[in-house]
């Protein structure tokens, strides 16, 4: 920028000397020529009436000193105070377009990865849980097998004692059936002996159940 | 004394596109149609006069300000009004919003991302993007301020585009130099050729000479070139227009009048265009000449 401005000052000093120059050239040459060009452009400006110059590629030295000077101050001023700031203002948006682009990439990067670890995870999980069930269901079958056998050897065990129950108290039923049995001939024989046996007889037949006793028990 | 009778005369058309010391405005505004510029200096004396082989080549030195000079402190004004609010919304690094601001933007980076980058290489392209910048816009508003009515196209007189093209010349020199160094930037304006010592000895100093010719004319060339765009333009827009002063004493005017007036609608449409494609021009063949300088061959 400083080589920049440097070069057009010296531009601008230099269209300025040069068309000065070019102007002053003539007065140093001669007075004739001087007076002469005077008298020509004496009606010139004043009225606007004189001949019109009519080259379309005359210079005018004043307008060109006058284009230099413009031009370079509106490039100094444009240059501090509208080229600078829009130059750094472009750069800055444009990087941070630039960082707000890579940082969208690599956010969106990170979450297709995390995408695919999810996916990862879920499908481990997926296949943990039915492993679980798949375990549940054979270890409920299991106990349920085992249940079912307790319960059937639990049930032929009390068949087995209540059959047993049923025999015991059966052969008690004989027993005591045959008690009585005994007990009602016993009396029926008794009956039919007391009518007929006497006195010594009766004494030798309590005499002999007596002798029976111990032996029944 | 011009025939200001005849509506086809040379004098009274260039003297509607040239420089004057006065605006021509309609008679409502000013006596005689003409209003006066304010000098600084009275006299219309020339201060100093220069006597080259073309006659009125160089117009005499009189500080006398002119129609043109006050258009250029508009323009100028025009575009410091237009870029430094600009500058400051850019700054603070918001989106673009708005019509002017983005219509603002979308020349400043076309300048700089398809003239100024291309040209002369991202590295280098900012330092020079300024002066780009300026005679981009300056160029441009100078020319359009001619599409204004009872305004003028500074860049319609010599000296103007003149003045331009020497800035820019300077500015290729002065990069050339500043990169290449004072010798190595001269030199470097022979291309390299292998060529035995006896020829070499003949022929680089001509091949010099007629590379450093070429740099003049080069920069002439940039500067007639816009001349020549805007005069022209303007001197066909005042040539349709004097159709209609021509037949105003006849019959034929009915007819002549509603022509030329599309005609020069038309023109002026052609003129707007014309009015940005020489600026884009004189900015990229400037452009163009920087990167040379800086990048030989």
């Amino acid at each position: 920028m400083k080589t920049l401005l440097n070069i057009l000052a010296i531009a601008a000093i230099l269209v300025g000397t040069s068309s000065l120059a070019l102007a002053a050239d003539e007065p140093a040459g001669g007075h004739d020529a001087t007076t002469a060009h005077a008298a020509d452009g004496h009606g010139h400006g004043a009225e606007g009436h004189a001949e019109p110059n009519t080259n379309p590629l005359s210079i005018d030295p004043d307008l060109a000193i006058c284009t230099a000077i413009v031009f370079v101050l509106l490039l100094l001023f444009l240059g501090k105070f509208a080229w600078r700031p829009i130059m750094a203002g472009l750069e800055k948006r444009e990087s941070s377009i630039a960082e707000n682009i890579q940082a969208a990439e690599e956010s969106a990067a990170k979450a297709a990865q995390q995408l695919e670890q999810y996916e990862k995870r879920l499908a481990a999980a997926a296949e943990e849980a039915s492993q679980i069930v798949a375990n549940a269901q054979r270890e409920a079958e299991t106990r349920r097998q085992q249940i079912v056998a307790e319960a059937e050897a639990a049930a032929a065990k009390e068949r087995e004692r209540a059959i047993e129950d049923i025999k015991i108290a059966k052969n008690a039923a004989l027993s005591q059936i045959a008690e009585a049995s005994v007990n009602t001939a016993v009396g029926l024989a008794s009956n039919i002996v007391r009518r007929e046996i006497k006195a010594s007889d009766h004494s030798q037949l309590i005499k002999d159940a007596l002798d029976q006793f111990p032996s029944r028990n | 004394m011009a025939d200001h009778d005849d509506p086809f005369d040379a004098g009274h058309l260039i003297g509607h596109v040239k420089d004057a010391e006065y605006f021509e405005v309609p008679h409502a505004f000013a006596l005689d149609g003409k209003l006066k510029v304010p000098q600084i200096r009275e006299s219309s004396e020339p201060i100093a006069t220069v006597q080259v082989p073309i006659e009125g080549l160089v117009e005499p030195f009189d500080l006398r300000i002119t129609k043109f000079m006050c258009l250029e402190v508009i323009g100028a004004i025009i575009l410091v009004v237009l870029f430094v609010p600009l500058a400051n919304k850019i700054r603070s690094g918001g989106r673009p919003m708005g019509r002017l601001w983005n219509l603002l933007e979308a020349m400043l980076l076309f300048i700089r991302d398809e003239v100024a980058r291309p040209a002369i290489g991202k590295h280098d392209a900012d330092k020079f993007l300024p002066f780009l910048w300026t005679v981009f816009f300056f160029v441009l508003i100078c020319n359009l301020l001619g599409m204004v009515p009872w305004a003028g196209s500074p860049t319609g007189a010599f000296a103007t585009p003149g003045a331009l093209a020497l800035m820019t010349f300077s500015v290729v020199v002065g990069a050339g130099m500043a990169k290449m160094g004072p010798v190595g930037f001269w030199t470097g304006q022979v291309p390299h050729m292998d060529l035995p010592f006896v020829l070499a000895i003949l022929l680089k100093p001509m091949i010099f000479a007629i590379e450093v010719l070429g740099l003049f004319i080069k920069h002439f060339v940039l500067a007639v070139r816009l001349l020549a765009n805007m005069m022209a333009g303007h001197l066909v827009l005042a040539v349709l227009i004097a159709f209609i002063a021509a037949s105003a004493k006849s019959f034929a005017f009915v007819g002549v009048a509603p022509a030329s007036i599309l005609g020069a609608t038309a023109l002026s449409m052609l003129e707007l265009f014309v009015a940005f494609l020489q600026a884009y021009i004189f900015c990229f063949l400037s452009a163009l000449f920087i990167g040379m300088a800086v990048h030989p061959h």
